[in-house]
């Protein structure tokens, strides 16, 4: 039986960021069997179901949540792609930042007329989510890159580059403001128009999605 | 007059009390409470008292004091797994009848 | 007998001091408890040797009430105070109820939760559950001796949060300490998984009285985690009654009928559908209370023909929890069957085609449930050594409203829980000092088309410029599925808090009311339970007695025997005496004690023999 772990452990989970509480490396790669192996391991340790009756079972609860969040963080390309930028010092934030980079503008407007063709037919919607989800994998590979060549350039530059785009930690960082053209922050620019075509990529793929299921 | 414990359960016993690092053997005994009438104990043994009865069964010393010996005499101690749980089991031929749960018995 | 650890010399806690934990399936049509005994998961019998409790409770004109079985029959002569399948109005408002189904009771027209009037006043659904649950608790009591520590209670998987606290306020009301709500398919699953240890993907299908539940599962390293869940609350067993009820009244030409012949033939139609589990027709004869003749055949064949639409919509959710799950057909290891109406075969038949795979159903389907939730009590109270762990998801996504009636997502269904996400707002008028939160469960994007759970204020925020003022707002689920707001202004730094438990639909006078009415019951609860500790302390000591007078009575007087056993006599009288509560407690412990007394020498002859006899064990 494995032991519940203290107030303090606790506490100090709920401040780590989503790599730290897997014991992960800073890296867009992230070795799934370990990160498996390892969000089992906590949960086991401290989910509610094991401070029954407990004094900090509220304090579990908070604790078992953030693990599931860094857990579906690390899940998930787009979240995933934001936390490691957000460890390089700057905070992306797609609500606030919805400008599309230019260079996807056409794509999109092509994609949305093929949804709107396809209307409820499900083998073209079927066609179309396929076609997306090799798109994703594609961006997906072309991140990881992205960080790769970064992290062998200048892995702790990124700390002081956001402080010269950005001056303030807090504020969501825009393409237009990083604007300097060194190749560090050209490199900056790539990533933050990736990430956004990921995102705009996941949108579409939701709402063939929820077509699909409007079908059934 | 006697009381056996299983080679398996002595194996047990011997692992439980060199991981709690002193102790001298294993106390068998019943209590007069419980649904049924009569319910077992087992501790472990740091000193034997004068009105203990001594055993040794597989390498393992048994306890009883003279009032409990005359419920479990006979008795063989097993380690057993059920289910999800794992423990010592009584086998006891003076047992006439158990409570639902297991925990008590009548002689 | 049970199993038994070693203790610390001198430390041994006394027996039946641990902790007792029971499983509650609180069912549409049956409900059941279980618990662990002998570490066998066992479903716990009523003193008619029932263990699938009817859920009807039936509020009877004089103060008694009647749940169960002896309610179940009083349906036919009083289906206006017999309340069945209250499960289907649990977490509803009045304006929820389904117009086209009709129902023999008269609904309070209230805004709020849906009340019933009956002979013992108006009763709310979470009152009438309180009820069956309290029934339920009494039948553990009477087993175990004594009241139970916790109690696991299940909820169908798709239960919204609004379903979820009617529920616990329920068993709460009832007097039980709740460990976990769990979902349904969820419990069988692990009643299922921890059988058998395989690892894999399970499909779980689980079609009760009144709602549909699928859920994907997958078990490894002792970690049950579930994927995804889909059903349909409004979808169960009680739809194909009602299907055939109708096909009756149509093919009779049965349109004005009484409240007692509409009730009589539900029956009749629920017995129809369950001889078609296993017969290919059935011919029926009979003569409802109002004289109607019902004479007609009826094949399976046709049953699935009438069925078919409520066969199409009972499958619909097996396509959308494999989709949400990512996963397709071939991935699912095993389909687990659950629930009283996944014994029907179209049901059946349909599945197997689907996935091309037996199904299970080893573990029988009306207690599969009952048996995971005692499972998982057990663990929740720390009586097993097992170190495996259950994640669950919640059901339906949570948002909140935003401009023009939309609903922006927060919380996708299908989100590992307990989870939270933190929310910023802000202020959209200069000096602003409140807005408005408005919390809705459910897919769809207008707020009309979701279920709302929570509209709240946020007040004394600092007066500031439009958009300056920060205010974080954490939506949290917690283990049970439940929701929890809290909001704190970030900027100033003035942590103001606020704490809003969402109230589906009672408002706290209401709560309050109910807690009242149930704190008398609760009284009865205890003096029922010390009744059945004292019967049970007694049969004890009777038995002890007999015992040792049979073995060694020749070493007494005949007088101090005779005293004995005219003792033991008094006290077997009372033990079935048809007496007030409080006077039979108090006169089976005069009893007991009595007999006590006249065992005294008995005793401490037996005890002098053991010493003795075990003196000369020693010399041996």
């Amino acid at each position: 039986m494995i032991s519940t772990l203290s107030t303090d452990n606790l506490t100090k989970i709920l401040r780590q960021n989503c790599f730290e509480v897997f014991d992960l490396s800073l890296q867009y790669k992230v070795d799934h069997d370990a990160l498996n192996n390892r969000y089992q391991q906590l949960q086991k340790q401290l989910h509610p179901d094991k401070y029954i009756n407990h004094p900090d079972s509220s304090l579990s609860i908070r604790v078992s949540a953030h693990i599931n969040d860094a857990y579906n963080t690390l899940n998930s390309p787009l979240l995933k792609a934001i936390a490691l930028l957000e460890q390089y010092g700057v905070i992306l934030d797609l609500n606030k930042d919805k400008e599309l980079p230019i260079s996807i503008l056409m794509e999109q407007m092509e994609l949305y007329e093929e949804i709107e063709e396809a209307n409820h037919d499900i083998d073209r919607l079927n066609a179309l989510a396929k076609k997306l989800s090799d798109n994703i994998r594609k961006l997906n590979d072309k991140i990881a890159q992205d960080f790769e060549s970064m992290d062998s350039r200048q892995p702790h530059g990124w700390v002081r580059g956001n402080d010269i785009i950005s001056g303030n930690k807090a504020q969501p960082v825009t393409i237009a403001k990083a604007g300097v053209q060194t190749p560090i922050y050209n490199s900056y620019v790539i990533i933050i128009e990736d990430i956004k075509k990921l995102a705009f990529y996941n949108k579409i793929a939701q709402q063939i999605d929820d077509k699909i299921e409007e079908s059934w | 007059m006697s009381i056996t414990i299983t080679e398996n359960a002595a194996s047990r016993v011997k692992a439980f009390l060199k991981n709690r690092g002193k102790g001298i053997g294993l106390r068998l005994g019943v209590k007069t409470t419980g649904c049924s009438g009569l319910a077992y104990k087992l501790e472990f043994v740091d000193a034997k008292s004068d009105d203990d009865v001594e055993f040794e069964s597989h390498g393992v010393h048994i306890f009883i004091d003279n009032k409990s010996l005359q419920f479990l005499d006979g008795t063989q101690v097993d380690y057993a797994k059920e289910g999800l749980q794992e423990g010592f089991r009584f086998t006891n031929p003076n047992v006439k009848g158990e409570c639902g749960c297991g925990e008590s018995f009548t002689v | 007998m049970a199993l038994l650890q070693i203790a610390e010399p001198g430390s041994l806690s006394e027996p039946h001091k641990r902790n007792i934990a029971i499983g509650i399936d609180l069912g549409t049509t049956n409900s059941l408890v279980a618990t662990i005994k002998n570490a066998t998961p066992t479903v716990l019998q009523n003193q008619d040797d029932e263990q699938l409790i009817p859920s009807v409770v039936y509020y009877a004109p004089d103060e008694t009430k009647l749940i169960g079985s002896p309610a179940l029959k009083m349906q036919v002569v009083d289906p206006a105070n017999t309340i069945v399948s209250i499960k289907r109005f649990m977490g509803r408002s009045f304006g929820d109820v389904d117009p086209t189904i009709s129902y023999p009771y008269s609904f309070a027209k209230t805004e709020g939760i849906i009340e019933i009037a009956t002979n013992h006043g108006y009763k709310n659904p979470i009152q009438v559950s309180a009820d069956i649950l309290r029934e339920l608790k009494n039948i553990a009591i009477e087993n175990l001796g004594e009241e139970p520590t916790g109690a696991v209670i299940t909820v169908p998987a798709y239960f919204n949060d609004a379903q979820r606290n009617a529920t616990k306020l329920a068993a709460q009301l009832a007097g039980l300490h709740v460990l976990r709500l769990l979902a349904e398919p969820t419990a069988a699953a692990i009643a299922y998984g921890l059988d058998t240890k395989n690892e894999g993907t399970f499909l779980v299908y689980d079609l009760g009285g009144g709602t549909l539940d699928v859920s994907i599962l997958q078990l490894s390293n002792g970690v049950f985690k579930v994927l995804a869940v889909s059903g349909d609350t409004h979808l169960g067993g009680d739809d194909f009654d009602h299907c055939i009820l109708d096909y009756i009244k149509d093919k009779l030409g049965l349109n004005k009928i009484s409240d007692k012949d509409n009730a009589f033939l539900l029956n009749l139609a629920k017995f129809i559908k369950e001889s078609l589990s296993d017969k290919q027709s059935i011919t029926v004869n009979e003569i409802t209370p109002g004289n109607q003749i019902i004479n007609f055949i009826l094949t399976s064949d046709e049953f699935y023909t009438i069925s078919a639409q409520l066969v199409q919509k009972a499958i619909r959710p097996i396509k959308k929890a494999l989709h949400d799950a990512k996963l397709d057909i071939n991935a699912i290891d095993e389909i687990i069957m659950v629930g009283g109406s996944s014994r029907l075969l179209n049901i059946r038949s349909q599945i197997t085609a689907i996935f091309n795979k037996p199904l299970l159903t080893n573990i029988d389907p009306d207690k599969v449930v009952a048996i995971g939730a005692a499972i998982q009590a057990n663990v929740l109270v720390g009586n097993s050594k097992d170190d495996y762990l259950l994640l669950d998801v919640t059901p339906l996504s949570l948002g909140i409203e935003t401009m023009g009636n939309l609903v922006e997502k927060i919380i996708p269904r299908n989100s590992t829980i307990p989870v939270s996400r933190a929310q910023d707002f802000t202020t959209y008028k200069d000096g602003q000092t409140a807005m408005t939160i408005h919390v809705l469960q459910g897919e769809r994007e207008m707020v009309k088309d979701c279920r709302s759970l929570a509209k709240f204020s946020l007040k004394d925020i600092p007066p500031m410029a439009a958009g300056a003022a920060r205010i974080r707002v954490t939506f949290q689920i917690d283990a049970d599925g439940l929701l929890s707001v809290s909001a704190q202004e970030q900027t100033t730094g003035i942590s103001n808090s606020i704490e809003i438990k969402p109230s589906f639909g009672l408002n706290d006078e209401q709560i309050a009311k109910m807690i009242k009415s149930s704190i008398s019951n609760a009284k009865i609860d205890m003096q029922k339970r010390q009744l059945s500790e004292a019967i049970i302390d007694a049969e004890a000591l009777i038995n002890t007695t007999i015992n040792s007078l049979s073995c060694n009575g020749d070493l007494l007087e005949e007088e101090e025997k005779n005293k004995i056993n005219q003792s033991i006599a008094e006290l077997q009288t009372q033990l079935t005496a048809n007496i007030e509560l409080t006077q039979k407690i108090h006169i089976i412990k005069k009893l007991s004690a009595n007999l006590n007394e006249a065992t005294t020498n008995l005793a401490t002859i037996l005890m002098d023999m053991a010493v003795k006899q075990g003196l000369i064990g020693k010399n041996i």
